[in-house]
């Protein structure tokens, strides 16, 4: 009996930490291959914060990259900049997209070449202790 | 488009403040807001170019005798940048694939890498060649890209400082180099395919 319990306790705790989280949510998540010649590529979703209080995404990590960032991209004068967005803020029932020419998710340094279909894994940190798991297969950018 | 009315003999002054005068446009003032669809600015006295030695991905010297007979749009970028390059690059090759339609005169697209430490011309060769449309890098040592950007108001600026994976802060915007490689026109950003459809073939057609 006891490790029937233990069995759905974990699978409860397991449910709890995925990407399936009923209180924030990742909406169309795309991740491009690395083009040829990069181990850099942009990511993009819309992150939607129904919790009940402010959130802060505290990191991302993917075992397919060394570094998982978030970023701003900003024209300023013509200048394109990009700015490290140290922890995002999303305030309760808002939503933060993560766009092309916006903010969006950085990764930095594929640990191998990566190809389009291979799939995709992020591990979000959120400052309510709550761990995502998002995962999405690489899509392929600009190819047309 | 805009046509600069400026007399010839203040082309001097002109070109001492290119620079100020194009990064300091923000991109709403950089559109004629007066004619719909024209989103460049003309050069009225297009500026010819001085001597630079660069690369192209192909291994080839890419100087001003490189860019003579073709129009060319010049990019200034990095292959580790994530967003705007590709973007970019991207749609200057849907508006050239559009155009291709209609004209047999079409523009090279060219990337420049401002980012010479990591971008070797190996690489650049395998990420231009990574867009479906024809693009060529070129890249060269740092002093000789300043010899180039410098006569085109581009700036850009290697932000070391964030450690290996450094950023590089770069002008977004596109700029024509005419036959006689004389820089022609300017792009400002933001930009998009249709900008490049509508004015392309009418600053290609009236020279």
């Amino acid at each position: 009996m006891q490790k029937i319990i233990l069995f759905i306790l974990t699978t409860i705790s397991i449910a709890c930490s995925s990407s399936q989280s009923d209180n924030v949510t990742f909406d169309d998540l795309v991740i491009y291959a690395p083009r040829a010649g990069s181990s850099v590529t942009a990511g993009f979703t819309n992150i939607s914060n129904s919790t009940g209080e402010t959130i802060t995404i505290d990191a991302i990590t993917s075992p397919q990259f060394n570094i998982v960032e978030i970023h701003e991209t900003i024209i300023d004068n013509g200048v394109a900049k990009m700015l490290k967005i140290e922890k995002l803020i999303i305030d309760n029932d808002e939503s933060v997209a993560l766009k092309p020419g916006g903010k969006h998710l950085m990764l930095i340094d594929a640990k191998k070449v990566i190809i389009e279909g291979e799939e995709i894994n992020l591990i979000v940190e959120l400052s309510n202790d709550q761990t995502m798991n998002l995962k999405t297969p690489a899509v392929s950018r600009f190819s047309n | 488009m805009l046509k600069l009315t400026k007399k010839t003999v203040l082309y001097r002054v002109t070109l001492l403040f290119l620079p100020i005068l194009f990064l300091g446009c923000s991109s709403d003032r950089s559109v004629n807001q007066n004619t719909k669809n024209t989103f460049s600015t003309i050069l009225d006295n297009p500026i010819s170019l001085n001597e630079f030695n660069l690369t192209a991905d192909d291994g080839t010297e890419f100087n001003v005798a490189a860019l003579k007979n073709k129009w060319s749009l010049l990019f200034f970028g990095y292959t580790h940048c994530p967003d705007v390059c590709p973007l970019t690059l991207h749609q200057l090759g849907q508006a050239r694939k559009v155009l291709s339609k209609s004209s047999d005169v079409l523009p090279n697209i060219i990337m420049i890498s401002v980012d010479p430490d990591r971008d070797t011309t190996d690489i650049l060769h395998k990420y231009v060649s990574s867009f479906s449309q024809p693009i060529i890098g070129a890249t060269g040592l740092a002093s000789e890209i300043d010899k180039l950007t410098s006569q085109l108001g581009i700036f850009y600026k290697t932000n070391k400082e964030e450690g290996e994976n450094y950023s590089v802060s770069h002008s977004a915007a596109v700029v024509m180099i005419n036959k006689n490689a004389e820089f022609h026109a300017v792009f400002s950003a933001p930009h998009s395919t249709e900008h490049f459809i509508s004015d392309l073939p009418t600053i290609m057609a009236n020279n």
